[in-house]
């Protein structure tokens, strides 16, 4: 065989592995950022089953608020309802939305609650109170970091799908769109800084 | 500040370097061979040729490529050679180098707010960086702020701190410096150092082999021995090129090696900005770690050689080129560029309060006792007592705690909470675990006793020796989930600490003399569970394809089974045989049926094929269970037996009958 048919499928040989670690690269990637996207199912969860804990605790300090732990309860129950929703596989425009406006409210009862408890300097300082707060601040941190991660591993794929080579290879290999970032469905309020009253 | 940017070019610059590191080994290996092939030429011709003034020409008449390029391949083969033994050397896992730091890992059962929120700023950034949760271990002798990073793989990557970090620094500073740290796992950077750091040896090896030869030139003009008139006189001329050559090529390896280091820990801490999304963690820290009177100082005595792996640097340096980490103030100002130049002043915390180690083990110990004492009083059917115990040790107002979780346990276990509460920790689980081999006999007791004193660890004959009546006490039906309640907190040792709970089972086995099934099945299950954690375990080779070809080891086994079980003898034998399709086979009588022949059976069995076990150990359980209940003796025999034969077997609960 002449030096340039060698050389000739020497070259297709590193053009196909070069395909072939495109499509890899493409898949791994996508699973990257789909696992991170279940990691936020999982801190959400957790933090739903925390604050039964929190109420509890806090009604053995704060008897007569009972309207406050009420709704924080009322607000986690549908938030877990809507995540439940979730997690039996229809994840459409619908069931995000929900989850998005549970999760607010729960918000703003759990931040209500924060203020009240202000008043009952007992129940700051009790140990269990002080645990649970540790626990609280982990998992907001968690449901943070959680969102960044996935935000950060779709960048990852996005940059890789749209780069020079890859690009013309994605849609033929399965991967038609950028994945989508997650936004906030009240961008807008947002902007807004937050109303205090009293 | 763009921490994207900083990170290509952090990048950038540590590829360069790398680079640069390599052409510096390729460029001394050349000189070396140079020397060597000049020193071959000259000490051949030196005596036919001297005086002559031609003997350059001579050298470059005489001059062959193939000769060359043979001595440059046994030089490059030396280096390389010298540079592997390191990287072997240097590669152990990221516990083994945790450990051999002093470090302590914290369990997930952690009762100390600092180690709990230290575990949850871990997962935290785990979850940001989307990598696995790494096991941390905690310094507790050092008050200096630091931590590090070790493993080779984010698999076998661990995370330690010192007890500084993380009672000194906030809860965003800890995120900051904990982030630092995975930017070093995830990049790879633990690897990368240990090759530079194995390739730096080959070089200094280059010059110790000229400092050799120095040496041994000394030794033959001193009249020892001179060997060869002629390559005498030119072995110190060669020793000092290869000497200077070792010291000029590590010096410059040594200052490239820091260079990519310092690239490294600018990368690790715009990445930290880039997991937290909060420069002021990181920054604080530095800042925090400024105003700090024990600094970053590190005093384990592994420490020094490792010190490129720590957050900050370990010891003072005297010249900054040669320092691992980029000054501290150059750090904090490429996360906080606006930074006024002041360092932030915490009061230092004391640790006075915090007893030796060991005594508090001990302390901890001799106060469970009392404790355990109460359970054991339970166990003998004192109700109230044990009613008291729980008030006291639950708290009332918080839902599921872990007291209460635990509590819970020891209730459909039907095990006292006391005994359920030592199983969670390392210290207990061993002595419970020890508890289930003391004899009953007194002189056989005494002689175990003194085994475990001859262990050292504090406070754990005395554990055991309070322990032992309550675990005896529960009898046979509830070992079995005791042990399994045991593994967790057992799975948390060192390997050292293994080998030697390894070795003192064997000598509680071992110290009556014979070895009853009770305890072989104990062994047994323990070795199962535990040894994946700590060693490689072999998987078995298949050899039996058939059942014919064991039918003697079945008999064996089936015979031990039916003898000890609670069932009618040979009614439970013949189940069994049946059930396998020995129709013929008979039982053995029970003298043949020793533990050490149940033992050898037992393994000739695990080399069944996969798919004989599950239907070996099925017809098993079917003849054991054959009076209608499965005893305690009967599931602990095909328990162990399942756990040899590395084969899962599902069991019906005790408590369903």
């Amino acid at each position: 065989m002449a030096i340039s048919t060698i050389i000739f499928w020497l070259v297709l040989l590193a053009l196909v592995i070069y395909v072939i670690s495109i499509y890899n690269t493409l898949v791994t990637l996508k699973n990257r950022y789909l696992n991170a996207f279940s990691q936020i199912e999982v801190q959400l969860k957790r933090r739903y089953d925390l604050i039964p804990n929190l109420v509890e605790t806090a009604k053995a300090y704060m008897a007569h608020e009972r309207e406050t732990l009420e709704a924080v309860t009322n607000a986690r129950n549908d938030a877990a309802a809507a995540l439940k929703a979730m997690g039996s596989g229809n994840v459409g425009g619908a069931e995000i939305a929900r989850l998005a406006s549970a999760e607010n409210a729960l918000q703003g009862a759990l931040g209500k609650l924060n203020v009240t408890m202000e008043a009952y300097p007992d129940l700051k300082a009790s140990e269990n109170m002080q645990q649970l707060a540790e626990e609280l601040t982990s998992t907001e941190n968690r449901i943070a970091f959680a969102r960044q991660g996935y935000n950060d591993t779709v960048m990852g794929y996005n940059s890789y799908r749209q780069s020079f080579p890859p690009v013309f290879f994605a849609a033929r290999f399965g991967h038609p769109a950028d994945a989508s970032l997650l936004e906030f469905e009240d961008t807008a309020q947002i902007q807004v800084a937050p109303k205090v009253s009293f | 500040m763009n921490f994207f940017e900083q990170q290509d070019i952090a990048r950038r610059n540590t590829r360069l370097l790398v680079l640069l590191f390599l052409a510096a080994v390729l460029l001394l290996i050349i000189l070396t061979n140079l020397a060597v092939a000049a020193f071959m030429w000259f000490s051949q011709d030196y005596n036919i040729y001297s005086g002559s003034s031609e003997r350059f020409g001579v050298f470059l008449a005489n001059f062959s490529w193939t000769r060359f390029a043979t001595i440059g391949l046994a030089v490059a083969a030396t280096v390389a050679m010298v540079a592997l033994l390191k990287w072997l050397s240097l590669s152990s896992g990221g516990k083994v180098v945790a450990e051999t730091m002093g470090g302590t890992r914290i369990l997930p059962g952690t009762l100390d707010p600092a180690e709990r929120r230290c575990l949850n700023v871990v997962e935290e950034i785990a979850l940001a960086a989307t990598m696995p949760v790494p096991p941390v271990y905690v310094l507790n002798e050092e008050s200096g702020i630091n931590a590090f990073a070790a493993g080779l793989t984010p698999a076998d990557a661990v995370v330690a701190v010192t007890r500084g970090t993380i009672e000194h620094l906030k809860r965003h500073e800890l995120q900051g410096v904990i982030a630092h740290e995975f930017s070093h796992i995830l990049n790879g950077d633990m690897r990368l150092n240990i090759h530079l750091a194995a390739m730096l040896k080959g070089i200094t090896f280059v010059g110790d082999v000229g400092h050799i030869l120095l040496r041994s030139s000394n030794r033959a003009r001193t009249g020892l021995r001179a060997r060869d008139d002629r390559v005498g006189p030119m072995l110190p001329l060669l020793g000092l090129a290869l000497w200077l050559l070792g010291l000029v090529g590590a010096a410059t390896a040594g200052f490239i090696k820091a260079a990519i280091s310092r690239q490294k820990e600018y990368l690790a801490d715009a990445s930290a900005v880039q997991y937290t999304r909060d420069p002021d963690g990181i920054g604080d820290a530095l800042k925090v770690i400024g105003g700090y009177i024990p600094g970053t100082l590190v005093h384990a005595a592994r420490a020094a050689e490792m010190s490129h792996i720590f957050f900050g640097e370990i010891e003072h340096r005297l010249w900054n080129v040669f320092a691992t980490h980029p000054p501290l103030h150059k750090r904090i100002r490429r996360v906080d560029p606006d930074w006024n130049g002041e360092y932030i002043q915490r009061k230092v915390m004391h640790y006075h309060n915090r007893p030796a180690n060991a005594r508090q083990a001990a302390e901890v110990g001799v106060g469970r006792a009392a404790l355990v004492a109460a359970a054991f009083a339970a166990v003998h059917g004192t109700d109230s007592q044990v009613q008291a115990g729980e008030q006291d040790l639950v708290d009332a107002d918080f839902g599921p705690s872990p007291d209460e979780l635990e509590a819970q346990t020891a209730r459909r276990k039907d095990i006292p909470l006391a005994f359920v509460r030592h199983a969670h920790e390392p210290l207990g689980a061993h002595a419970l675990i020890y508890c289930l081999l003391i004899s009953r006999d007194e002189s056989v007791r005494q002689a175990q006793l003194d085994i475990l004193q001859a262990t050292g660890i504090a406070g754990l004959t005395e554990l055991v020796h309070t322990l032992s009546p309550g675990v005896q006490a529960l009898g046979a039906p509830r070992r079995l989930p005791l042990l399994e309640m045991c593994l967790p907190a057992l799975k948390s040792m060192s390997l050292e600490q293994y080998r030697l709970f390894k070795r003192t089972l064997l000598e509680l086995i071992r110290a009556d003399a014979q070895t009853d099934l009770h305890e072989w099945c104990l062994y047994q299950l323990l070795r199962h569970y535990l040894d994946p954690e700590f060693v490689q375990v072999k998987p078995s080779r298949p050899r039996y394809a058939k059942l014919q070809k064991v039918a003697y080891h079945l008999r064996v086994v089936l015979s031990v089974l039916a003898h000890e079980g609670s069932g009618e003898t040979t009614a439970v034998f013949r189940l069994g045989a049946d059930e396998l399709g020995f129709d013929t086979m008979a039982i053995l009588p029970r003298e043949q049926c020793g533990v050490a022949a149940f033992s050898k059976a037992v393994h000739e069995l695990a080399d069944c094929y996969p798919l004989l076990k599950p239907r070996l150990l099925k017809a098993m359980a079917l003849a054991a269970g054959a009076d209608g209940k499965l005893s305690p003796v009967e599931r602990e025999i095909i328990a162990s037996m399942a756990a040899v034969m590395d084969c899962p077997v599902a069991l019906a609960e005790p408590g369903e009958h």
